[in-house]
């Protein structure tokens, strides 16, 4: 058996990241043996593991830190002996506990990765469209009481009707009550744009909060509002939900971002691109090449695509 | 500091746990194959973190918790035989009820669990780190303080020795 890999001890690798080339993409598909590999990886990255104690262990480091209770929760009664003991081959878990007793700790965590958008029905029958590289988390069991999430990243929100809905962001935190809304908290930017109701926006933990009613948009940046637009006679949700992007007076580090989050690409390029600023346009999320064309032409840059990577260099 | 660099703060102490402790608890599962072992390092990475809040900043915290896990890992005095244990995630193939086909889907699966039991730790951990935790070679190869060449060869080299003990089974 002949390998077209037998001299590059890294290519598998770079096969199973999808950072091979065309060409020798089309090459190792023909080799002998690529079925094979193709369903080791396919089955390989479906396995996950068992489900283990997460909230027990997490009670258990509180008790032995001594870490104060951040939030209300029932104390469980679990003891778990400390990993010293292992040091002494001793193999005793001994786990007394009423674990229907157990409540709260419990957050639900929802993520996307490059490339990827997700739907979520929240507890409520509120909806949470997360974009690409971005996160909620919430607990399941007091989420009907306190309506209260975190969020990273990008995420469309369409609020049922009802008591308080409250989006906390690392750059400033959203509520509601029914109502459709855009939020985008990304490096140190908070973009929130309301399709429909009204929400308010705060970043002092709603002592100061600004309002905003159908058709506003604000862009914050570390906590102080830098832009109020209007998305009158717009859609009735933003274009990420139709496989768009498009920016207002953006820095080229933002579009750079956004666009290996979109395409799971990475760039390799001097920084001096990533400080351009002003930027206006946009792209669509489906054709790769067709994005990369419409936004560094007009900038005067090439670029070329290797697999994964993306090499940007200035027209001479 | 400010508040949200705080590994302090109890709120950014649990949130962060919540957030790192599976892959952690995967890493160490990975390399002991002794998920009692995988428990007790967790909680004890974490108390060590907390125990160090105030010179570990939330942005240094995920490297201190997997280069003491490494450390405890060391530290343990018997290793036993690594016997990981793998359930699949629903697929979307399986509406296809051939028992033929199911059958050969087991065996597969059953042989990969064993070929990937019997791969050399490094190459295992790097394995499984990307298949299952997602994790891209550059985030593996901060975790384990190694080069992410490094990571890709001992990636291809699990993949030549999956190939050639599945392909003889």
């Amino acid at each position: 058996m002949k390998d077209i890999f037998k001299n590059d001890d890294t290519y598998l690798a770079r096969w199973l990241n999808g950072a091979l080339s065309e060409k020798e993409l089309e090459e190792f598909k023909n080799s002998e043996d690529y079925q094979l590999f193709n369903r080791i990886a396919d089955k390989s990255s479906n396995l996950s593991t068992e489900d283990w104690q997460k909230d027990q262990i997490w009670t258990q480091i509180k008790k032995e830190g001594g870490i104060a209770q951040p939030s209300t929760t029932s104390k469980p009664k679990v003891i778990r002996l400390g990993w010293t003991k292992y040091a002494a081959a001793v193999v005793i878990i001994a786990v007394i506990g009423y674990l229907a007793l157990f409540r709260g700790d419990r957050l639900q965590t929802v993520q996307t990765y490059a490339a990827e958008t997700k739907v979520i029905d929240l507890p409520d029958g509120s909806k949470a469209f997360l974009n690409a590289e971005s996160l909620i988390q919430y607990n399941p069991e007091s989420f009907l009481a306190d309506r209260n999430m975190t969020m990273e990243g990008e995420v469309f929100f369409e609020v049922e009707e009802g008591s308080k809905f409250t989006v906390n962001t690392e750059n400033g935190d959203v509520r509601v009550l029914g109502t459709s809304f855009n939020v985008r908290s990304r490096t140190k930017k908070l973009d929130v744009a309301c399709y429909s109701g009204r929400v308010g926006v705060s970043f002092d933990n709603f002592e100061n909060e600004r309002a905003l009613s159908k058709g506003d948009r604000v862009v914050a940046e570390s906590g102080r509002i830098i832009a109020n637009l209007s998305i009158e006679g717009e859609l009735n949700r933003p274009e990420w939900r139709d496989g768009s992007t498009k920016f207002i007076n953006a820095s080229m580090d933002e579009v750079i971002n956004e666009l290996e989050r979109q395409f799971d690409i990475q760039f390799e390029t001097d920084s001096s691109i990533r400080e351009i600023k002003n930027y206006n346009g946009g792209f669509d999320h489906n054709d790769l090449n067709a994005a990369l064309e419409v936004v560094f032409t007009p900038i005067q840059y090439n670029y070329k695509v290797e697999g994964k990577r993306v090499i940007l260099s200035k027209k001479s | 500091m400010s508040i949200k660099e705080d590994t302090c703060d109890p709120v950014n102490f649990q949130d962060f746990y919540y957030r790192q402790a599976d892959a952690l608890r995967n890493y160490v599962y990975y390399k002991s194959g002794d998920s009692g072992f995988a428990d007790d390092t967790v909680q004890e990475s974490f108390v060590r973190l907390w125990k160090n809040c105030a010179s570990v900043p939330l942005s240094k915290a995920k490297s201190f918790l997997f280069t003491t896990a490494t450390n405890l890992f060391r530290d343990m005095l018997k290793h036993k035989k690594v016997q990981l244990k793998f359930v699949e995630r629903k697929s979307t193939e399986s509406k296809v009820a051939d028992p033929e086909f199911l059958l050969e889907e087991k065996e597969f699966k059953e042989k990969l669990d064993r070929v990937i039991n019997s791969l050399p730790e490094p190459q295992r951990v790097a394995f499984l780190l990307n298949r299952i935790d997602k994790l891209k070679y550059r985030e593996i190869a901060e975790l384990l303080g190694v080069s992410q060449k490094t990571i890709e060869k001992r990636i291809h080299s699990a993949l030549l020795v999956l190939r050639k003990e599945i392909g003889n089974i």
